[in-house]
This record gives structure tokens, sequence and C-alpha cells, in this order.
């Protein structure tokens, strides 16, 4: 067809001229060149500007189904080849593409239909023969039942290369029988000559080869290639029985082995080590299974299944912890195939199902037959047998677990959201039908606001997704036309399915607005329900529930049926029957109106708060109620209700006189409630109390709304290190802080149950007691806990001992007292507070704590001691940190113990003066009794912090064997500090030196260091530079090559390392530079002897380094000419022209033209003077 | 309709509920006694087996044991309507996704291996190795997307766009000691021989 290799035209060049010279073959150029883009983008927009440029040429549109197809868009290939065959029925190229992509799609029976009636129809068109041929290939079990196929294909030069692609399926495909067929063929059809004759011959090879055989033929294969991947393909054959899975695993490890540059055998092991997790979760073998999971996991991160295997495994395991962590994994990944442009709808059907498990989960009841699911919903027996039962919320169950309802609320949510996507582009389709333009925002808002709940999943992606799902929405809203009639099909069967779906979330969302009160922890459950019903409200469709109520034979679920009963109450409209706006609005408003009283009442029952402030965050909530639903009597009797309890008289009236106002004359329980509370009312006013007026800035978050942003992220930084005991710390008090104690006690459970080591498991049980102490304090004084949880103890601790002379104390409450001992310097009295905690306690796992504590009361104060040592450093109040290590000694019962703690304040305080900004702490006396006061005396002595620490570590080590490792390693860190911090006074000095290029000055002060510290990396490349700068190259290369020989591996060679990388390129130069100048000084002799050691790293720098010998030799044959030395001058003439003559080449391609021009002005010089 | 910013915005992480994920004993493939991933010619004969099994049993057993096998027909006849073919199977993953989301899979790498796969395969790996004008059925194939040839004109057009453009040079980084040299230039020659050579000047005519 074409000699011209297209792989390796420039096509953007070529785009690019074709373009501005107005080609009439530029769109034939843009879609053609989409066969070569590197990028899908880039290939995408070729073709859309070739559709552009030409509409009416087809052959734009099968280069986009073929360009579509190749990357895996079958369907939307299929569909550009399904108009394109309307457009031209009669081409047999469309048919036949339709039948290849068939094939391609695994839909072998349909393409070889498509392939036997474009033989029928377009007998001339002999390539539907080959495609038959190859569907049969597919299907057939026996390659015997080819051969009628084969017989009636045409043969010759133009027909081998389908012959070849045939007769290597034939082989490949069916390796039992299919290799002597094609063999059989091979010599009748194909030419020996001919190149893919040895190709064929390759697959007949590959197919009769055995596993050791096909390990050969791997070798020859490139990485990455598709011959790697089909004797890959026939190495999996060998292993297809079950049985063989542990040989495949040996044989593919000893592949691995051999060809560690080859990814497709990773996958190859991957996919075998999953195989065997099948087998072995099939087995009930979970353990195993998880293992091998994990490991594939570890080496193909991008896989999902892997991800979706180990979540799946850790819930078969019934792993609490670990579970949830993997089903977050899953998503994330999803999520993370999203915004890398998986938009396909099978990634969105997988992340579907992934929400739609845990929503469907959460929920409870799926069917009627499903009875005894612990869910948010609970299915209630009839009263009397055969009478039907009742769905109701599960009120027992979200209590004791309110993030069951939160499941239910995000994984429903992004459920939602995400099969809103799968209904793919089209505004109106996408957005259910919006009425119009306005109708459609609005959707489009409440879409975006539901996709938050990827947030909440999903912290970081789910954010980015949600953005990005936003746009999507919301361009889709601006897309949308005020249309008379629906745009779209009425019998739409995905659309109809999502609007069901919405209804019956809503009808969910009516059930628990009307029946559930939440408690007082679950106020912020109730908001999350409330946003909820918010975004649910504009798919909300009267007409779908209507045609649900009219489905024959369709018992409606009991849902379903409270809400059309809601409606029907609120608005007075029959079935059937369309609702206005307003009484569409009334009817959800009244939803949202009946949660916030329930949560109203909840809020007033918060024993946290005293009366009037309950008073006033309930009213709140009523507020918002009324907002909602300002006509609803039940709302303003609600009102009057709490009005009264906080003395809030006038408002009371206003609230009762609205509610007569609404009230029917018929609610008599309610007219009762009212005429009770006007009862009230009037025994006050006679009593002459007069009552007082509400505050409207009530703040319904305070007080844990400060912490809030710190508690969420700790929450995600615990969902990533479950097992970090420091974050579980920092989360409890967090939450003490935020008020939020009941949480903050379970938090503390989840650290006992998660930080395993021994160490870790007694300060976890620590945590949890201290946590427990923190919920009674706030019992009793709520303002003393948050401020201990801040880190105040003192009123903590008066607040306890109050407690105390009131009613017997709690352990917890003790231990919290202990604590706040020791955080005052009062070990001994915090000895006595742990012994009464230890006699109270009755748990055995909290006593064990509590009795550690008292037999070494020692141990937890240095704890303490050093928390506070480390933050009086930490705040750089050096001297503060070593006066109170110093009064620590004398509170110990053994202060030896505190002797590497005080070392570590000094290096601490050392550490802090390595700018030098600070001078060397003040030692305050020590007061303390020991055989080694005199030792630390001297050690105090010491001029310097460093030298402190050095000598105190090594008493510690010597006095105390307990810590004498952790002395002696503080002795060595010392130690290394104090040879850096020369090196470092040496560095500055140096680098001071080599900017003022006193490099002798600056040799003799790194010659007169100690040898550890010359040895120093940093410090040994700026002796090279001061060599370098003294031109005393050898020596300096000798000491590059002594570092680079010693070894450079460490991390803090880097710097070195690099230098040594350049060290050839900068000696070069430095060489070159110095020899100019010897030259510029008329010392040729200098110079050339500078250049002897020099070695060029390019034929550029090769060429300048003959220009300089050249000149040196020139400048001395001319220093000899002007001698009289004729013959020496000609000879040094002439040498500099051999110097030069290799590299003329180099100099004119690179432009040196001082050396051509050199060269020339010394060969007219020989010439000119040719007798001499 | 209630106004989100009116109440409490806190943001919640990813809900935790102490419950587990349910698995179903009882869904119509552990009924069946095959994989969730069984393919349906797989289920629908195993269906086919066990009702064959159950009518052979009757047939045996004659009217005595009826009831029993008029069960289990009644039971696979259930089973059937909820995973029988394509379409109804495709209903109740949705509405179960647990059955399948909860079966340890295999690797996504297996897919390659399917026949169709293997033979689009084939074809890449041919139209790897032979030239661009080699018909095969590959969806890279350039007599694909030419099906009518390149026009020679197109062809000249493109001749012209095959050599790449020259690589600029890149220069490398000045380092803290390479100072620029003032490099010593031909025109210094006759000037710094004289330097050199305290003698005078001995010009030959």
């Amino acid at each position: 067809m074409t000699a011209l290799r297209l792989r390796e035209v420039d096509w953007t060049a070529a785009l690019e001229s074709a373009q501005r010279e107005g080609s009439p073959l530029l769109a034939n150029l843009l879609s053609l060149s989409a066969l070569y883009a590197s990028e899908f983008d880039i290939a995408r927009s070729r073709l859309s500007a070739a559709r552009r440029a030409d509409p009416f040429n087809p052959l734009h549109e099968v280069r986009r189904a073929l360009f579509f197809a190749r990357f895996g868009e079958l369907a939307t290939a299929v569909a550009i080849l399904d108009r394109l065959k309307d457009l031209i029925p009669t081409s047999p190229l469309i048919e036949y593409l339709r039948g290849l992509l068939a094939l391609r799609a695994g839909r072998a029976e349909q393409a070889r239909r498509i392939a036997t009636e474009l033989e029928a129809s377009h007998p001339e068109f002999l390539y539907a023969g080959f495609l038959r041929a190859e569907a049969q290939t597919v299907l057939a079990t026996k390659p015997s039942a080819l051969k009628k196929h084969l017989g009636t294909l045409p043969s010759g030069p133009a027909w081998d290369s389908l012959w070849a692609d045939l007769l290597a399926k034939v082989a490949l495909l069916h390796p039992l029988d299919g290799p002597a067929l094609a063999r059989e063929y091979l010599g009748k059809k194909i030419s020996p000559d001919a190149a893919m004759h040895g190709l064929v011959l390759s697959a007949i090879a590959w197919a009769l080869a055995s596993a050791e055989e096909l390990a050969g033929h791997l070798a020859k294969e490139a990485p990455g290639s598709r011959g790697e991947s089909l004797v890959l393909a026939c190495l999996v054959e060998r292993f297809e029985r079950p049985e063989d899975t542990e040989v495949a695993v040996k044989t593919i490890v000893t592949l691995r082995r051999l060809h560690p540059d080859r990814p497709a055998l990773r996958r190859l092991h991957n996919a075998f080590l999953t195989r065997r997790a099948v087998v072995l979760a099939s087995q009930g073998s979970h353990e195993q299974a998880l293992r091998l999971v994990e490991r594939c996991l570890s080496e193909q991160p991008q896989d999902f299944i892997h991800h979706q295997n180990r979540a799946a495994l850790f819930t078969l395991l019934r792993d609490q912890g670990c579970y949830h962590a993997a089903w977050a994994e899953l998503n994330r990944h999803q999520y993370r195939l999203v915004l890398l442009g998986a938009c396909d709808p099978l990634t969105f059907g997988q992340i579907v199902k992934t929400h739609r498990l845990f929503a469907r989960q959460a929920r409870g009841i799926t069917s009627a037959a499903e009875r005894s699911g612990r869910g948010v919903f609970r299915y209630v027996e009839g009263n009397e047998p055969g009478e039907p039962g009742w769905v109701a919320v599960n009120h027992d169950e979200i209590t004791a677990d309110p993030d069951l309802l939160r499941q239910w609320i995000h994984h429903g949510r992004a459920e939602l959201v995400f099969r809103h996507y799968l209904l793919g582009d089209k505004p109106y389709r996408l957005l259910l039908g919006p009425g119009d333009r306005d109708d459609a925002h609005e959707r489009a808002e409440a879409l975006a606001a539901s996709a938050e709940s990827l947030a909440s999943l999903i912290p970081e992606e789910g954010t980015e997704l949600a953005r990005l799902l936003a746009g999507r929405w919301r361009s889709a809203a601006a897309r949308v036309r005020t249309s008379y009639a629906p745009a779209e099909p009425a019998d739409d069967l995905d659309v109809e399915q999502l609007k069901r779906a919405h209804l019956e979330v809503f009808a969910d969302l009516c059930l628990i607005c009307l029946q559930w009160r939440p408690e007082p922890g679950e106020l912020y459950v109730a908001e999350e329900l409330l946003e909820f019903v918010r975004t649910e409200t504009p798919f909300f469709d009267k007409g779908v529930l209507d045609r649900v109520e009219r489905q024959a034979g369709y018992e409606m679920p009991i849902p379903l049926r409270v809400l059309a009963g809601h409606i029907k109450r609120v608005t007075a409209t029959e079935q059937g029957r369309p609702l206005t706006p307003e009484l569409r609005a009334a009817a959800i408003n009244a939803l949202a109106a009946s949660l916030l009283i329930h949560m109203a009442s909840s809020a007033y029952e918060d024993s946290r708060l005293g009366s009037r402030d309950s008073v006033n965050r309930a009213m709140a909530y009523v507020d918002r109620a009324r907002e909602c639903n300002p006509a609803d009597p039940e709302v303003e009797l609600a009102a009057a209700r709490f009005l009264v309890v906080g003395e809030f008289f006038e408002e009371a009236h206003i609230a009762l006189e609205r509610f007569h106002r609404l009230v029917k004359r018929d609610d008599q329980d309610s007219l009762l409630a009212a005429g009770k509370i006007e009862e009230i009312l009037r025994e006050r006013r006679k009593e002459g109390e007069t009552g007082t007026r509400r505050r409207r800035d009530v703040d319904l978050e305070a007080p844990d709304a400060i912490h809030g942003a710190g508690i969420s992220e700790l929450e995600r930084d615990l969902d990533r290190s479950p097992g970090s005991l420091c974050l579980y710390e920092k989360m409890v008090l967090e939450l003490a802080m935020a008020a939020r104690f009941d949480e903050a006690v379970q938090w503390s459970d989840r650290a006992v149950a998660h930080c395993l080591s021994r160490a870790e498991q007694m300060s976890a049980r620590a945590l949890a007691i201290e946590a427990l102490g923190i919920k009674t304090l706030a019992q009793g004084n709520p303002q003393a806990a948050r401020l201990y949880a801040v880190g105040a103890h003192q009123p903590a601790r008066k607040a306890i001992e109050g407690l105390s002379e009131e009613r017997p104390p709690e352990y917890s409450l003790l231990y919290l007292l202990g604590r706040c001992q020791l955080a005052a310097g009062a070990p001994d009295q915090a000895h006595k507070s742990f012994g009464r905690a230890a006699e109270l306690c009755t748990r055995q796992s909290h006593r064990t704590v509590l009795r550690i504590l008292t037999e070494d009361i020692d141990n937890a104060y240095l704890a303490v001691a050093r928390s506070a040592v480390n933050t009086a450093l930490q705040e750089r109040s050096v001297d503060e940190a070593v006066q109170e290590a110093a009064a620590v000694f004398a509170r110990l019962k053994e202060p030896t113990a505190w002797l590497v703690d005080f070392a570590r304040v000094f290096y601490g305080a050392a550490l802090a003066s390595v700018d030098g900004a600070r001078p060397t702490a003040i030692v305050p006396p020590v007061p303390i009794d020991a055989p080694w006061q005199e030792h630390l005396a001297s050690a105090l002595a010491s001029r310097s912090d460093v030298e402190r620490a050095f000598a105190i570590a090594t008493l510690a080590a010597e006095a105390h064997p307990p810590s004498a490792r952790q002395a002696r390693a503080l002795a060595d860190r010392a130690k290394t500090l104090k040879r850096q911090l020369a090196a470092g006074e040496a560095l500055s000095s140096a680098a001071r030196l080599l900017r003022e290029r006193r490099f002798d000055e600056m040799l003799a002060l790194l010659d007169g260091l100690e040898s550890a510290i010359a040895a120093e990396p940093r410090l040994l490349r700026l002796r090279v530079l001061a060599l370098l700068g003294a031109d005393r190259f050898d020596a300096a290369d000798t000491l590059v090559a002594q570092a680079a020989y010693g070894g450079s591996g460490s991390s803090e060679m880097s710097e070195v390392n690099e230098f040594l990388r350049d060290y050839p390129t900068l000696a070069f130069r430095q060489r070159l530079a110095v020899a100019h100048r010897l030259l510029r000084e008329a010392k040729p002799e200098e110079a050339t002897s500078v250049l002897r050691g020099a070695s060029p790293l390019d034929p550029r720098n090769a060429a300048e380094l003959a220009y300089c010998r050249a000149f040196a030799a020139a400048l001395e044959g001319y220093r000899l000419r002007r001698q009289g030395r004729d013959a020496a001058a000609r000879a040094s003439l002439l040498a500099a022209l051999e110097q030069i003559e290799p590299h003329l080449g180099q100099a004119e391609k690179n432009d040196q033209k001082h050396i051509t021009e050199l060269y020339n002005r010394i060969e007219s010089e020989v010439e000119s003077h040719g007798g001499f | 309709m209630v106004d989100s910013s009116a109440g409490i915005s806190r943001t919640r992480n990813r809900p935790r509920a102490k419950v587990f994920l349910r698995i179903d004993l009882e869904n119509a493939y552990a009924r069946l006694g095959v994989s969730p991933l069984a393919s349906a010619e797989e289920i629908a004969a195993r269906i086919t087996e066990l009702r064959g099994k159950a009518m052979k049993v009757a047939r045996a057993k004659a009217q005595r044991t009826f009831g029993d096998v008029e069960e289990e027909i009644h039971r696979l006849d259930q089973i059937h309507d909820d995973i029988g073919d394509e379409n109804k199977r495709r209903i109740y993953d949705e509405q179960h996704p647990q059955n399948i989301l909860l079966t340890v899979q295999p690797s996504l790498a297996e897919q390659v291996w399917q026949r169709h796969r293997k033979a689009a395969s084939i074809s890449e790996w041919l139209c790897e190795n032979l030239s661009e004008d080699a018909f095969l059925p590959s969806l890279r194939c350039l007599r694909l997307w030419n099906p009518n040839g390149l026009a020679g004109e197109l062809l000249s057009v493109l001749s012209s766009f095959t050599d790449g453009e020259p690589i600029a040079a890149v220069e490398d980084n000045a380092h803290p000691m390479d100072e620029p040299a003032i490099p010593v230039s031909p025109d210094d020659l006759e000037r710094l021989s004289e330097e050199s050579c305290q003698c005078p000047t001995t010009t030959r005519s």
C-alpha cells in the first residue's frame, strides 16, 4: 500500500502546516493522526475537529468507531457504527466492523451471524469469510470442525496476512489439535518466503511447547510486547487444572527471578495467587486467603479486585476494626479511579453496588421475609394472630449505634449520586425530567449537596469527586430547556427505576421524621438526616407515588403507605391528584418540622446544661420548625411548653395565641394541653412573676463546635493509623474539651482494643480510666472536666476533692485526682490516691493499671515530669526546663532514675543553642543527697550544655543500670553533636575563606581539624574546592577518588554524592580556565602541564581541550620562531595543527569558530614560512 | 424547606456501625450450591441437573415421596425465578449486592486469557510484527483506517514530515566554582608570543 512508515511522521507539524496553509487534506489528516496520537484526549479532539471540518465524510466516523473500540469503549463504537449503518446501509465495511467489534466484545456468535449475512449479501467482499472463520475458531471446541470454514477462503499474497492471523489463532486457541491443522494449511496457503510464515511457525511452536520451553521462548520476546503476552497465555494453559496452581506459582516465581524487568510476570504471579485465595476462601481458610490477597495488593495496588477481596475477607473474618477500614480503602480506590478518568459504567456500577450494600444493610428490613435484621427499621408483629405487621424506626438500635443511621444516610446518598451519573450525559435524563430550568437547577444543587456524603465517606478523594460531580450536574442543569412536552420517552426504564429509588428513600425519611426521637447525643445525626430530607425534596414526585399505588398486584411497602398517608393528612389531596407546589412544600416541611420538634425535646433533656440554657437550645430548634411549617399548631404548642419552663412568659402567651389561631376545634388533646399551660401562666401571674426575655443568640454547636474540626481531623488520622496510641490520647482530650464525654469513653475503649503491645495496652487502659474519670467529673462539674482536658489540673483537683466530701468517690475519679497530684509535683499524694482507687476498682483490666501505679509511683511521676520538661523545651524556655528538671530529684524515691532525663534536658538545651542565638543554660542548685552528688556537680560545671549532657549521661550509664542503654545512646548522641558543632563552625569559617578565595588559609584551617571532624563529607567537599582553587588538581583528584572509594551510601552524603558526580566536569572546566589564564600569562609549558590530567566528557569539550593544547604548542612555536629556531618552531606548529585536526569537523558543527580560526592561522603561518 | 445554614453544619467522617454486614446464607446461589460468579450456563445446567434428579426420585418412588419432590421442584422454580435468566439475575444481584461483593474473586488479569481477548491479542501481535500495510482484523490496522487506500497527495504531504527536528542543545548548569574563564583568542597568539620572548621580533621576508 505504502512504503511510508506513518508511525514516523511528525503529525503535529503536519497538522500545523495543513492548518496554516488551509489544506483541503486537513480533515483527513486530523482523523488519521488519531491512530498515532500518544494521548486519548488529543486523539479524540482531533477526530472531533475532523468531523467539524468535513461533516459529511463517513470515513471520519469509521475512524472514530475504530478509535473508541481500540480504547475499550465498545458501546460507543457500536453506537457510531449503528448510526452509519442507517446512513449507508449498503456498505459491507460497516457490517464487517460491526462483526469485528462483536467478536472483540466476546459475542462470537453474533459476529459469525453478521459475517455469514455479509457473505450472502456481498459475495465479492471476501474479508467476511475470514471474519466468519475467526468467529468459528473462537467458538469451536475442536479445530477439526474448522476445516470446512478454512477450505472456502481465498489464498495468494494479498491474503497472506489474514491467513497468518487465522492460522496463529487456530494454533494458539486450540493447543491440542490446532497446531497440526495450522501447519497443514501454512504450507498450502502462505509462501515460505513471506514474513508471516515465520510468525505462524512461532505461534505453532508456542502452542506445542512445554512449560520449560515456554520459559525459553519468553526470553526472546520483548518485555511488554504482545508476543510476551501470548507466550504467558500459553503458559497459563499448562496450569489450567486447580491442582496445578501450586506448581504454577513455583514456576512463575522462578521466571520472575530470571526476568525481574517483566511486569507481565508480576501480574501473572498475582493472578495465580488470587486463584489460590479463591480456593482457600471457598474452603473457609480466610486468614490464609487474606495473606495472599494482601500480597497481591502490595504488588498491584491498582487492581480494585484485590481491594474488594480484602474487604470481603475481613468481613468474613468478622474483624470489626479492619473491616471498616478495608471497605473504606475500596471506596477510596474506586473514587481515585473515577478522578483519574475511569468514568465507565462498569466502574460506576461497582461503586453503586458497594454503597448499596452498606445502605441496604443499615436500613435493616429489605423485604417482608427479612424481619429479624438489625437496622434502622424493625418489623413489628401485628397485635392479633393474622393481623398484618408494621415497620417502625428501631430506636434501640439507633441509640446503641448512631452510626447505623449515618451509614444508611451517607451510603444511601452516595448510591443515588452515582446512579444519576450512570444515566449518561443528557441533562433531561440525568436530572430525571425536570419541569423547567429552575427545577433542573434545584435538582442539580440537591445532587451537589448529596455528593458531599462522598466527602464524609472518604475525606480527601470524596471531596474532590464531589466537586467534580457538582460541576457536572450544574453544567447539565444549564443545558436544560423549558419544554411543554417530556424531552425523553416516558418508558425510559432506567429513569423510572431511579425515580422510584428516590421515592422509596423519601418514604423512609418520612417514617424516620415522624417516628424518631433522637437522644441528646444523636442531634448531629438528626441534622444530617434533615440535610438528606432537604436534598431529596427536589426529587419527590407525587406522580411516581400514584403510579406505585396503582400498580396492579403489588403490595405497597409500609414506608410508602406512611408517606401516602402523611401527604393525604397534610394536604387533603386524594390519590391520583397532583399536588400544587405550595401543598408539596407543606407536606415536606411538615416532616422536617416534626423531626425538629423531636430534636427540641431532646436538646431540652440534655442534662449537661442548666434549665434555662436547655430551654434556649430547645427553642432554637422550635424556631427552625416554625420556619419550616409556620401553620402547625403542634409546633406552637411545643414552643409554649418550653417557654413556660424557661419562664419566658410573654413569649409563651404569644405562642399560645398562635396555637389557638391554627388549631382545629376538634383537636381536643391539643386544646386540653394548651389549657393546662394557660393555667400555669395564670398562676404565675397571680404570684407576681413576670418572667424574662429569651436570648436569641444561642449557639447550637457550643461548646463542641470549636473542637469539631480537630476531632474530624483526628478521626481521619485514626482511620489511617488505627493502632496509634498518641492519636487516641489526643482524641479523648479533644472530645472531653468539646464536652462529648461519652464519645471520649468510647474512643478510649477503641484504644484498648487496638493498641496491643504490652506498654501500649497499659497506657490505653490508663486512658480508659482517665476518660471514665473525666466523664464522672463532668456529671458533677462539667467546667472542671473540660479544663482538665485542656491541661488545667488545679480546678479538677479541687472539684474532685469537693465531690469526695459529698459522696464516696469512684475509682476513676480517684485516678483523675492522682493524675492532678502528679501534675502538681506531689507523687506521694498521688500514690495514696492511686492506692485508694485500686482498692475501689472492680474492673480487672483497670485494677492492673492502678496496681502498677501504686507499686511504682516514681515511674508514673517520671512520665509526668518528662512531659512537663519536654513541653518547656518545646516552647524554647530552656532555663525553665532546667529549673523544673532540677527540682524533680528531690521528689523521687530513687533519684538516680532521673539522671538520664536530666542529661536529656541539657542535650535539648544544646540543640536549642545550635544557631548560637542562646547562651548556655543557667543551672540552679540541685538539692540531692546521693553518692554521685559530686560527679553531678562536676558535670554541671562544664562550660557548654553539650558537655554537661555528655557528662551527666555518662554518669547515668554508670549509676543507674536500668537506664544505662538509654544513657549510653544519649552520651553517643551528645558526642556526635559536639563533633557536629565543631564541624559546623569549621564549615562556616571555611566557606567564608572560599568566598574570599583565600585557598591556602582555608586548607590550613581544614588541616588543623581533628581527623574525625575533617572527614565530615561537606568539609571534604570544601577541601576539594580549595585544592582546585589553589590549582592543586592532582591532589583534588586523589581526594575525590578516595571519597568515591570510601562509599557514600548514606543519605547524609547525598550532597557529596552529587558533588562527586559533577566533579569531572567541574575539574575539567577549572583546568581549562587555569590553562587559559596561564596562556594569557604566556606560560605555555605550565598550561600544557595543567592540561595533562584533563579528560573531556563530550566532543565539544574535547575540541576545547585540543584548542588549548594547540594554542600552547603554537605559542611555543611562535616563540621558537622569534628565537630563530625554525626547525623546532615548525615542529611545534605542526604539533599544534595535529592537535586540532581531529576536532575540526566537530568544531564546525558546534560553531566553535575560534578553533577553525586558530587552525587556519597556524596553517597559513606554516605555509607562509614554508622555508623556515 | 429546612435551611441548612440555620442548622448545625458539622463535618463527620465515615460511619462505622457496630453491626456487621449480614452474610445471607440463604441466598439463591447458596441454595443452588453454585458460586455467585458462576456463568448463566452453569446455573442453568445445575438447575436442570437437580430437577432431573428430583424427577428421577419421584419416578422411582412413585406417590410415596411425591410431596418431597414437589417441594424440591418448587424450590428450584423459586431459584430459577431469582437467577434463572440474565435479566432476573441482574435484578436479583442489584437487590442483593452482598452475594457478589462478599465472594473472593479472581484477578482481573484473568480476563486477558479469555478466548476472544486472546484472539484480539494475536491480531495485535501480528500488527506489531508485520508492516503497516498488512491487512489484519486489528483495530489499529491502517487498512481499516484507510479502507480506500492513502491518496498520493496525502502521502506526498506526509513525506515531508518524516524527519525529526534537531534537538536543542542544553547548557550545563554553572557551578559556583566554575568561573567563566576569559579564553585566549587566536588574535592573542602574536602578542603573547612577543611577551613570552624577550628577544626582538625576527620577521622573515
